[in-house]
């Protein structure tokens, strides 16, 4: 563990699995301010490798939310998600919506693309992160409005009690 | 990748039984192999648990893992988030030696995070459980989660003095996905003596393993305002088709117990391994075993955290290895006993032995 959680999440980024793997774990048991590494981490949740992608799963897991500067970044891999061939995976864009989520109203400059993956997403999860996302974000989401009432419309049960559950916290009715 | 999509049918109205559905998942699997009848562990001296018998790095001076002192007349159940219990894990024989040092000094232990669709670290683990002269036997459910990243649960128990009541075993039913993965079930009963004249203690576990995120915050989505309902609902059911009165929920619920909300306001219900820090690093309590201390007598009042560092002698970097979490424990009588009833007292050691 004598490597620097920034260093861990260089080696995330490179062609060897078995660095990727050593990283992945180190970060998810290191105990260490996975901040630096959180970007790193979301991709890494959807790698193509099963041991790297479980063990990027688990450091999000606890990590808490990332830094409030990363907001846009993250914001531009959920809209990569959204690009054909899958240039981003499904669990990183999860990741990333829930990563947003976090950070509550800190994330208003990401409410456009939450938005666009709340309609766009073909991942059902996904979507059901970006309605909470836009829900924690609250007033400052009001763009939004219009696809959380399609999403509650939709007939899908969490999807649509997460977005009333957004719809009311951006009128400031929230519980 | 591949990526589960989730397109149910809404309800606007939840009967009971929405939790229910015992033909949703039930992979049992029983591995009855090994031999040797272990005398037990002393339930009360935990400082006892002989150390892991694996590579030279751990302590190693116990040739037999099954306990020398486990005692006829209580039982000792655990919950045990045996964290990213995978290919990989199951595959360094020192951190299974640990765990089968672990599962050894419980009579059922509830598992959380084990990862492989084929539960193959589970067989692996009783294996080698077996191996050193036990009889354990598991069962898992199937994979569950919301995306890619899915997790199992699973029971493993000592087949010398717990059964698994056939057909006991499911996943619930969520057709409303208020969880991001629902809990298992099963039912177990004590294997006692026929001289003795008493039932075997029976009772229904519900093993647990919560999302984070979904339990930091007050309002319906936490799931933690879910399990109330899955507990009563899992309890209504079982007892209304086996008059079952024990229910134990247990698992990694990811909140200390002062933030049960819901699921703690439970009229008797209480987390019986108390304040005492359950993840590795000993700052944090994540883990719990409610008991309903006015049906369940059979209680002892005996429950705890087993600590890898104290307990089992294991180094802290060993230790992280081994799991972020220790199993939380609790200790009942073998015996059934009549639901409210006063709390069952600890017998005499020597009481009841064969």
């Amino acid at each position: 563990m004598d490597r620097s959680v920034s260093r861990w999440a260089e080696a995330l980024g490179g062609s060897d699995e078995t660095q990727r793997r050593t990283a992945a774990r180190a970060l998810a048991i290191g105990g260490q301010d996975l901040r630096p590494a959180m970007l790193a981490l979301t991709l890494a949740a959807g790698d193509r490798d099963d041991e790297v992608r479980n063990w990027a799963a688990e450091a999000l897991e606890t990590a808490g939310p990332p830094a409030a500067a990363d907001a846009e970044r993250f914001s531009q891999l959920l809209l990569d998600s959204l690009r054909s061939g899958e240039a981003v995976d499904g669990e990183s864009a999860y990741w990333a919506a829930k990563l947003l989520r976090r950070l509550g109203p800190e994330a208003a400059s990401a409410t456009a693309a939450l938005t666009r993956v709340l309609d766009e997403s073909p991942f059902l999860a996904v979507r059901e992160q970006a309605a909470a996302a836009l829900g924690r974000i609250g007033p400052a989401a009001a763009d939004a409005t219009a696809a959380l009432r399609r999403a509650a419309g939709e007939g899908v049960p969490r999807l649509a009690r997460l977005a009333l559950s957004a719809l009311d916290a951006i009128r400031g009715m929230a519980a | 990748m591949f990526w589960k999509r989730k397109r149910r049918r809404s309800r606007t109205r939840l009967p009971w039984t929405r939790f229910i559905g015992p033909g949703a998942t039930i992979l049992g699997l029983l591995s009855l192999l090994g031999f040797g009848v272990g005398k037990g562990v002393d339930f009360s001296r935990l400082d006892d648990v002989p150390p892991p018998a694996t590579g030279e790095d751990y302590p190693s001076d116990q040739p037999s893992l099954v306990g020398t002192s486990k005692l006829n007349d209580r039982i000792r159940i655990a919950s045990f988030n045996i964290q990213k219990f995978g290919k990989s894990k199951s595959s360094d024989v020192n951190v299974m030696g640990v765990l089968a040092t672990v599962m050894a000094q419980f009579d059922v232990v509830a598992i959380q995070e084990v990862l492989s669709a084929d539960s193959k670290p589970v067989q692996k683990l009783v294996d080698r459980i077996n191996a050193q002269g036990g009889r354990y036997a598991w069962t898992a459910s199937r994979p569950i989660g919301r995306t890619s990243y899915v997790e199992q649960y699973a029971f493993v128990w000592d087949t010398t003095r717990i059964r698994l009541v056939p057909e006991s075993a499911y996943l619930v039913s969520d057709p409303e996905d208020r969880m991001h993965r629902e809990p298992m079930v099963a039912t177990f009963q004590t294997i006692v003596s026929p001289i003795s004249g008493r039932e075997g203690f029976r009772f229904t576990l519900i093993n647990v393993h919560t999302d984070p995120d979904e339990v930091t915050f007050d309002g319906p989505e936490n799931e933690l305002n879910v399990l109330d309902d899955v507990y009563r609902s899992v309890r209504q059911y079982e007892y209304s088709r086996h008059r079952e009165e024990d229910f134990i929920l247990l698992g990694d619920l990811n909140v200390d117990r002062d933030h049960l909300y819901e699921l703690g306001q439970i009229h008797g219900i209480e987390s019986v391994a108390g304040d005492q820090p359950t993840n590795t690093a000993g700052t944090k309590v994540y883990d719990h075993i409610l008991v309903d201390r006015a049906t369940t007598s059979e209680f002892t009042g005996e429950a705890g955290v087993l600590e890898f560092v104290r307990h089992l002698k294991l180094t802290p970097e060993q230790a992280k290895l081994v799991s972020d979490h220790q199993p939380v424990w609790a200790e009942f009588s073998s015996y059934e006993q009549p639901a409210f009833g006063s709390i069952a007292t600890r017998p005499a050691a020597t009481a009841e032995a064969r």
